[in-house]
């Protein structure tokens, strides 16, 4: 048994040694984070985004809003940090990310809200841990991956090697997207139209909104930005962007009770306003760089005023 | 509670340190195997418990009722009616109720009536047939009735194989529980090289082929022929990785207790055709299922005819033990179609030896019949992977059709390079228990240890999230 215990323990050493000498440089000096197309999450985490203004959603967000434009008409620094397939709890760890990172802190954070599923469950959403996975040299990450179970806490703490990812240990150049193409302000804006899109076709009635099949973690999400504004003294607004189809029932009154008195709303007016036509957007859900820049455009009279009402 | 699971590694040392805490003393290992067992299978669910303990005492009590009072047919078809019962109703009974439902709907009276939702308790084919196995045993007077209570649950809840396998016969396991176990360094430092190599296949291989297989069986019919090749060849992979990594962990781990359990692959991969390929795959199961099915039901005894017959039946129960779907049922019949040809004209026992006998290299004839054993069993895997027929059907539909030429958009290089690491030092130590057995001969120290370091990082670095094992769902 002693001879056991013995191997055991030199064998165990040996691999803590390792891991130490092999593993640690490797999570260090890996080229994983150099190698994304989409660096801005590195960005926020080394300071080196400038905003006063951040924008954070999913793809509605990062298609919608032409931060360079808002940046334009405010005469403050503007910054998107949406992520097209992100949900509420990815932009909250983004905000938090933010708000702790950058310096000066932003002052005003734009959460878009995606109609219905904000709060609801969704496939289409889902929190972006691939976009962590190059990230791991950074504490923040590490934290997200355990706290999400992507890692042991006990054994990332024990051994390096746990903390990495395929991305860090084998990584690869990552192809771009066109359409994931990231202006310098951090939006991703669509040209043209979407050739599967046919917007003549009938758009679907959208259903009532149902308060109960509410996810209690995108309801924790929506607290946690809420908590992180007022613990950073930024102030939070809610967008509500257009879709071409109508706004499901119900849905904006559920957002406005969630958000309450001190969360102004933004909300696009898509039947009567000037945001109906079909050649402002790519699809149903998205706008194209027409429908985005008068959008934004319409949107930065809003913005002003809160702006106004900061300072 | 999972072999690569952080509960499991505080559990395993737990376990170990209160087994050997007095030394050689049979009672108290015994009373800690099955403590430590319970709560190992409890973790999964503690309803599972009265399972199990329902199916050890049937046993049990059936046995020493044949030794004492006689009546030995009625006794063995009671317990055995009571073990496939339980077994039946857990896990095929949605199965038979859907299959005459649809029976009385395809010939005009649709019977309608609640579906019943029930859970299928880990692990059960296996210590099912483990259990009758015993029983069987004992009734054909093979084995004596075992008359300690705590021995038998520990034969039958031994937790390293209590729920993937392999499937241990009483004449095998039951004598190492009467008897004291002695600790044996050597044993132990083995056994723990063969949990690092299971470790390697299970983390390293099936893992890291598992997404993209899942993601092209998962829609087959907007992938390319060359597609579904490709995840063919990636389950494949996946589930020999998985399960024969699964079983290395569960033998590499009862050395650790002083317990031998048989081997269960026999590196299939280097088969010459499929006769041999399943005297590799499964052992324990084709063991049983050639000696408490096929053999009683004549075996070969009544012509080539009549041994055809029973292998076919094996074949298809062989697929239904794995799973209540059609597709296992098919998979099975496939594999019967693919071995009674080699039956029917002898050729089925031609290749009993190791493929590459005192060569380092197989021949060429050696390796073509390889790739075609391995291809047959990949194609078949297709029908084993797929969710429903419809689904198996579309993807051999895109498997026959030109598409079969264009290559896949991806290639998962790092699962196939592990996979290729695999299969050459499987090759290397096709005589050995295990991989690593026979680099602890051949490697100076330093070089094997650190090869053992780098798996263990390698195993550590790339687990992500808990996996289970595949064949935890049979």
């Amino acid at each position: 048994m002693c001879r056991f215990l013995r191997q055991l323990l030199l064998f165990a050493a040996l691999v803590w040694a390792a891991d130490k000498a092999v593993m640690l440089p490797v999570r260090t000096w890996s080229k994983a984070p150099e190698l994304e197309t989409d660096r801005r999450l590195e960005w926020v985490l080394t300071n080196r985004i400038r905003a006063n203004v951040l924008v954070l959603g999913s793809s509605r967000g990062a298609r919608d809003v032409y931060a360079g434009i808002l940046s334009d008409s405010l005469g403050v620094p503007v910054y998107n940090l949406s992520y097209p397939g992100s949900d509420i709890a990815f932009h909250a760890f983004v905000l938090e990310q933010a708000l702790t990172h950058l310096k000066p802190t932003p002052r005003l954070a734009l959460l878009v809200l995606d109609d219905p599923t904000a709060l609801l469950p969704d496939t289409n959403t889902s929190f972006r841990t691939d976009r962590l996975y190059p990230l791991v040299r950074y504490a923040p990450v590490r934290r997200a991956l355990e706290e999400r179970g992507e890692k042991s806490r006990w054994l990332s703490q024990l051994l390096v090697a746990h903390q990495l990812t395929r991305a860090v240990l084998m990584p690869r150049p990552k192809i771009l997207n066109p359409l994931d193409t990231i202006q310098p302000c951090g939006s991703m804006i669509l040209q043209g139209v979407n050739p599967a899109w046919s917007p003549g076709a009938a758009v679907e009635a959208a259903t009532s909104y149902d308060t109960a099949a509410e996810r209690l973690e995108k309801q924790r999400a929506w607290a946690t930005i809420d908590e992180a504004c007022s613990r950073h003294g930024t102030k939070l607004a809610l967008l509500l962007p257009p879709n071409f189809g109508p706004p499901t029932p119900g849905f904006a009154d559920r957002m406005y009770a969630m958000a309450g008195p001190d969360t102004p709303i933004l909300q696009a007016d898509t039947v009567r306003g000037a945001l109906q036509a079909p050649a402002l957007y790519y699809d149903n859900g998205h706008l194209n760089a027409a429908g985005a820049v008068l959008y934004t455009r319409l949107l930065a009279d809003q913005v002003r005023k809160i702006i106004e009402k900061i300072q | 509670m999972l072999f690569t699971s952080l509960d499991f590694a505080v559990f395993l040392p737990i376990a170990f340190a209160l087994y050997w805490l007095r030394g050689a003393d049979r009672r108290w290992q015994n009373g800690v195997v099955v403590a430590a067992s319970y709560v190992f299978y409890g973790w999964w669910d503690p309803r599972f418990l009265v399972l199990m303990l329902i199916s050890s005492l049937t046993d049990y009590l059936a046995a020493r009722a044949m030794q004492r009072y006689g009546r030995r047919d009625a006794i063995l078809y009671t317990a055995l009616g009571i073990n496939l019962g339980m077994l039946g109703f857990f896990k095929y009974f949605g199965f038979f109720v859907d299959a005459f439902r649809a029976g009385f709907t395809w010939m005009g009276h649709p019977v309608g009536g609640p579906a019943m939702d029930i859970i299928l308790p880990v692990g059960i084919s296996f210590y099912t047939f483990q259990t009758m196995s015993y029983t069987i045993d004992v009734y054909r007077r093979r084995l004596e009735a075992e008359p300690n209570l705590i021995a038998f649950l520990a034969y039958v809840s031994f937790f390293p194989q209590l729920v993937a396998g392999p499937i241990e016969r009483g004449t095998r396991l039951l004598p190492q529980f009467r008897g004291a176990r002695v600790f044996s360094s050597t044993q132990a430092i083995d056994g723990l090289r063969q949990m690092l190599w299971g470790g390697f296949k299970k983390v390293l291989v099936a893992d890291q082929c598992a997404p993209m297989a899942d993601a092209i069986f998962a829609d087959p019919g907007s992938q390319s022929g060359g597609s579904i090749a490709l995840g063919a060849l990636l389950f494949t992979l996946q589930i020999y990785g998985d399960f024969s990594g699964y079983s290395d962990m569960a033998i590499g781990m009862a050395r650790l207790f002083g317990i031998g359990l048989m081997s269960n692959f026999a590196y299939p991969f280097f088969s010459r055709d499929i006769a041999e390929f399943w005297r590799r795959w499964h052992m324990s199961l084709t063991t049983w299922l050639r000696d408490y099915l096929y053999i009683p039901l004549g075996g070969s005894r009544g012509g080539r005819w009549m041994a055809a017959r029973n292998t076919t039946l094996v074949f298809v129960v062989s697929g239904l033990w794995h799973g209540a779907n059609w597709t296992f049922v098919l998979w099975g019949l496939m594999h019967a179609l693919f071995f009674l040809p080699l039956l029917l004209t002898g050729r089925h026992r031609q290749h009993l030896d190791t493929a590459g006998a005192g060569r380092r290299l197989p021949t060429w004839s050696e390796g073509w019949r390889m790739l075609g054993t391995f291809a047959c069993f990949a194609g078949s895997m297709i029908l084993f992977r797929s969710n429903t027929l419809e689904d198996a059907g579309t993807a051999y539909a895109m498997l026959l059709s030109p598409t079969l030429l264009t290559p896949p958009a991806d290639l998962p290089g790092v699962a196939l390079g592990f996979a290729a690491v695999m299969l050459a030092l499987e090759w290397r130590a096709r005589r050995q228990r295990h991989a690593l057995e026979g680099l602890a001969t051949r490697w100076p120290r330093v070089l094997r240890w650190c090869l053992y370091a780098a798996i263990a990082l390698g195993i550590v670095g790339l687990a992500q999230e808990e996996q289970p094992f595949i064949y935890f769902q049979f």
